[in-house]
């Protein structure tokens, strides 16, 4: 599994569709995308998005994407960095903040590979060399 | 050696800096909370990280304000957290510093740097979000911003942490 993260609209998904030869049929947008089952697209736009959607209709976001990685180890996912403003004074955003930074940090530590993408530019943060 | 942990929320900068401050071994371990409990919330986001902190033999201390007036033993190892809650206290307590908080709070610090063996200070990355802030949080903002970047000046390292990963900006591989 890799992750691409940044802020928004930096040129996180551009860069990930370049860097693997991907192409745009086979995102899955987690800003739109079915909730009645698990995206099987190769890679999760917006997992930011994905999660909201999920707790505002009261599901485990966490749950959820333990299954989606399950299904699929070799994802890709990319998500918005949040959680570097100031505290929300409502209480549902600070908990989505917070959700997703937590769902954000273990997929990071399962994770192969993280680029975070800052104006276009990708600089790769951690990258595990695999043995052949 | 002062060390600057900044991060998001939720971004595993506190397991980060008490890690690192557990590396090395030390007789006394001192963590300053700076963290004021005036709601559940608070409280139950204290409780959490005092579970996190349990079993790595730290000493607590309360400190919400006058970070300069406290004396700690010489040669101990000091956590602090975080720096965006003191700033707040003191930019917004009546009995804070007002407007000589990045002055005082930087004395602070510096008083601290030069008793500790060991400083860690962990920090709030607040100023990425396009939101439209009140005017009293733009100002908030930028004294945690002057006080960020004064600390970074002094400190030996600043280390991001991003979804758990560190990422270094200055003082080299740790």
């Amino acid at each position: 599994m890799r992750m691409v993260i940044g802020g928004r609209a930096q040129g996180k998904l551009a860069y990930l569709l370049r860097n693997t030869g991907m192409g745009f049929f086979q995102v899955c947008d987690g800003g739109t995308c079915p909730l009645d089952q698990l995206p099987e697209a190769p890679v999760v736009y917006n997992l930011h998005l994905l999660i909201r959607r999920l707790m505002e209709v009261g599901r485990d976001p966490a749950d959820f994407i333990t299954q989606l990685v399950e299904q699929n180890p070799d994802l890709c996912i990319v998500t918005d960095e949040v959680g570097c403003g100031v505290v929300p004074v409502d209480p549902f955003q600070r908990q989505w903040r917070e959700t997703t930074g937590r769902i954000c940090c273990r997929l990071a530590q399962q994770a192969q590979r993280v680029d975070r993408v800052y104006a276009g530019v990708p600089v790769t943060i951690k990258l595990e060399r695999v043995e052949p | 050696m002062f060390t600057l942990v900044i991060g998001g929320a939720a971004s595993g900068k506190s397991e980060y800096a008490e890690s690192l401050l557990c590396q090395s071994p030390a007789k006394e371990r001192y963590y300053i909370a700076t963290m004021c409990p005036f709601d559940q919330e608070c409280e139950e986001r204290i409780l959490k990280h005092r579970a996190a902190r349990a079993g790595r033999n730290f000493t607590t201390i309360e400190r919400y304000l006058d970070l300069s007036g406290l004396r700690l033993p010489k040669g101990c190892h000091v956590l602090l957290e975080c720096m965006s809650n003191l700033v707040a206290n003191e930019v917004f307590d009546p009995m804070g510093a007002g407007n000589a908080t990045v002055k005082r709070v930087l004395e602070g610090v510096e008083r601290l740097a030069e008793q500790a063996r060991e400083l860690v200070v962990v920090s709030n990355e607040v100023f990425s979000d396009g939101e439209d802030y009140d005017p009293s949080s733009l100002y908030y903002l930028e004294q945690l911003g002057k006080v960020n970047q004064g600390m970074a000046q002094m400190a030996d390292r600043v280390v991001e942490v991003v979804y758990t990963i560190p990422v270094i900006h200055k003082g080299g591989v740790l």
